[in-house]
């Protein structure tokens, strides 16, 4: 067989550009076919990447994601973030499958989510409550929507929820702190303001603002200070605003006010003004106190006391009287009193001494009897007068040598030393500041006092001296007589007090009253130490200063 | 009613035994019958001044008063201040015989110019001796102006 050459030539060049074709589409295939590998490969590696992605978030997220059946409650999907929130015991793989109510305790009503879900089925921002298992609080945010699980085509919801509890916890704090700072601003009496630093504009006042100035709330704040201010020339603003002016200087202001209630009653007040920072705001805080009742007090004490000087006053006039009336008597004693007194001693001198031989010695007897008595009484009145006038005449104080007047007092009384022996032991006397009339009566009767009593001793020894004690002088009259019984010391002083029979010893008690008179009036003490059979001393001090002539 | 020519002593005393016992005091120097005795400040005023129921009976002034400070009526102090004020009687020696001897007293009757101030001693026997004391005294040793007379 023959084939043309020609035919030959074309079956091979039609077989080449076969050949090239199927070679061309080969390669095209081929470069598609890589294309789509790399592009699907990039496709997986992308969605790997992602679903890593989503598994590390859905597991580190501090948030709990998780995915439960709407009507049951039912987790299907959780993440560890749950299992924090819910301080679950186990993993978030343990945690999927169990139903929400095993988990945790409910304290709202259950379905409270779902509720809050809006149209679109998503629920935005929803604070929820409940407690874990072990009943520690928790406040979560929600954010979720209301889906359909792909695989068992279930209702579900997928959250997303934001543990909240130490914020709420602190939110709760501050409450109650602000709480109790409110109940400790409104339970004090005083009144709490919060003003402006500016222009005092009231900002905020405790409840006592309100109960005390018979405002309410909104008058308070619409009337300003200047509302209540009394405006009466004392208490106007300008003060008020001198004072506002220091205390934003920092100076603590605290000063007497007042303030008009609703009903315009003023009331005293003692106000404090402070700078302080208030919610980080420099503001003033007024403290002020409602002083009516103290002020009330002390107009009261002050009734008082110019009622006590109105007393002091009428007393002293009564005083005054009385001694106007003491020394009417003193004058009616020392007149009235002697003249039956002298025409007694008269007549029974006349009787003595003319009709004397017509008495028998019994009448005779009488007659003396009545004379003793007479002179008796005598020496009453007398010793009566001395003592009303030591107490009544002023005194005229002068420095004066007290052994000078002792001696001197010795010499006025030679009648009674005669037939007697006495011995005088002077001491060292300093010189004294005294009346020298009234003290020479003190002395004399003290001197006289000790003559009396030391008759009955062979020699009497008198001592007059003095001494310090306790940072004063004390001066004294000793003798060594029949003394006394201490147990009577403080009968010694007083008027008509005796400590001896008439018998015994003659007086009228009325002597150491004087002189007890004269040395207090002198701003002195007189005191008196003795034993019976022993002697006695008799005491007295003189204040250098003190009594009533110095 | 003794002899008016003979009064030389005027006594201004209420009460009678003090009275008598000036009187028997005064007798004793036998100066008892020159002496006139009036019983308040009213009737001594009276004498003096030859008012009221002396106003018809003329005498003789006397050479001393004797006045006693708590009388009825008019209190001696009053006499005393009427007497000096009067023109006629401040020169008739007034002595004040009295039992008081508070110092406003003395003072008051020396102020008004009296003449003597004698405080009555308790004592008779004292008394006595004071009372002629004053009376020899007042009679016989002092001179007074001649118009007194």
């Amino acid at each position: 067989m023959n084939v043309p050459l020609w035919e030959i030539i074309g079956g091979y060049v039609l077989a080449c550009i076969g050949l090239l074709i199927l070679l061309f589409i080969s390669l095209l295939w081929s470069w598609s076919l890589e294309r789509r590998v790399k592009t699907k490969t990039r496709e997986i590696q992308k969605m790997n990447e992602s679903m890593f992605l989503y598994g590390e978030l859905l597991k580190f997220s501090g948030d709990g994601i998780y995915r439960y059946t709407y009507d049951e409650g039912k987790i299907l999907l959780a993440n560890d973030g749950l299992v924090k929130i819910l301080d679950f015991k186990g993993t978030s793989e343990e945690l999927e499958g169990k139903y929400l109510k095993d988990v945790l305790i409910y304290t709202e009503e259950p379905g409270s989510v779902r509720r809050a879900a809006n149209a679109q089925g998503e629920i935005h921002n929803y604070e929820y409550h409940f407690k874990t298992l072990k009943g520690e609080d928790r406040w979560v945010i929600h954010n979720s929507l209301i889906t359909r699980d792909e695989r068992t085509g279930k209702k579900c919801i997928d959250a997303v929820v934001k543990d909240i509890t130490e914020r709420k916890n602190s939110e709760k704090r501050l409450l109650d702190s602000e709480k109790t700072y409110r109940e400790i601003f409104n339970a004090n009496n005083d009144m709490f303001l919060i003003q402006d630093i500016n222009d005092g504009r009231i900002i905020d006042f405790s409840k006592s603002t309100e109960e005390l100035t018979g405002a309410s709330r909104e008058e308070l704040i619409e009337r300003g200070v200047s509302g209540f201010t009394p405006n009466d020339g004392i208490h106007t603003m300008d003060k008020i605003v001198e004072h506002l002016q220091r205390a934003k200087q920092g100076n603590v202001e605290a000063f007497e006010w007042a303030f008009v209630d609703k009903a315009g009653i003023v009331h005293p007040t003692e106000t404090t003004l402070k700078l302080a920072t208030i919610n980080g705001v420099p503001r003033l805080l007024a403290t002020v106190r409602d002083i009516s009742e103290r002020k009330k007090n002390e107009a009261e004490i002050e009734k008082y006391k110019n009622h006590l000087q109105e007393l002091v006053v009428e007393r002293t006039n009564q005083l005054e009287m009385a001694n106007k009336e003491l020394e009417a008597f003193a004058y009616s004693v020392s007149h009235d009193l002697q003249v039956p007194l002298r025409a007694i001693n008269g007549f029974v001198q006349i009787l003595s001494e003319e009709e004397v031989e017509r008495l028998d010695d019994e009448g005779k007897r009488l007659l003396k009897i009545i004379k003793d008595n007479a002179s008796k009484m005598g020496e009453l009145i007398n010793d009566l007068l001395t003592l009303s006038r030591s107490t009544r005449v002023a005194m005229k104080t002068a420095v004066t040598d007290l052994t000078g007047m002792f001696n001197e007092i010795v010499a006025d009384l030679k009648d009674q030393l005669a037939e007697r022996k006495v011995k005088f032991n002077l001491g060292e006397i300093p010189p004294v500041s005294v009346d020298p009339t009234l003290f020479k009566q003190a002395m004399t009767n003290l001197l006289i006092n000790a003559l009396k009593f030391t008759r009955t001793k062979p020699e009497a020894i008198i001592e007059f001296g003095s001494n310090r004690q306790k940072g004063e002088t004390v001066f004294y009259i000793k003798d060594n007589g029949v003394g006394f019984d201490m147990r009577y010391k403080d009968k010694l002083f007083g008027v008509f007090q005796r400590l001896h029979s008439a018998e015994e010893f003659e007086g009228t008690g009325v002597g150491l009253a004087i002189v007890k008179r004269i040395v207090q009036r002198h701003g002195g003490s007189v005191w008196a130490e003795g034993k019976v059979g022993e002697g006695a001393t008799f005491y007295f001090t003189l204040p250098n200063k003190g009594g009533e002539g110095a | 009613m003794m002899d008016q020519n003979l009064m030389e002593v005027l006594l201004v005393e209420d009460n009678l035994s003090d009275v008598e016992l000036t009187l028997r005091a005064l007798k004793k120097n036998n100066l008892a019958n020159n002496v006139f005795v009036v019983h308040d400040g009213a009737e001594a005023l009276d004498y003096i001044n030859q008012t009221g129921k002396y106003k018809d009976k003329p005498n003789k002034r006397p050479k001393v008063i004797l006045l006693d400070l708590k009388l009825p009526k008019l209190s001696g102090v009053e006499v005393l201040r009427a007497l000096k004020a009067g023109e006629t009687t401040k020169t008739i020696p007034v002595v004040v015989l009295t039992s008081s001897k508070e110092e406003p007293d003395i003072k008051e009757c020396y102020k008004l110019g009296v003449n003597s101030y004698i405080v009555k001693p308790l004592d008779f026997e004292t008394f006595v001796r004071v009372v002629s004391d004053l009376g020899l005294y007042w009679l016989l040793i002092n001179k007074v102006p001649a118009d007194n007379q």
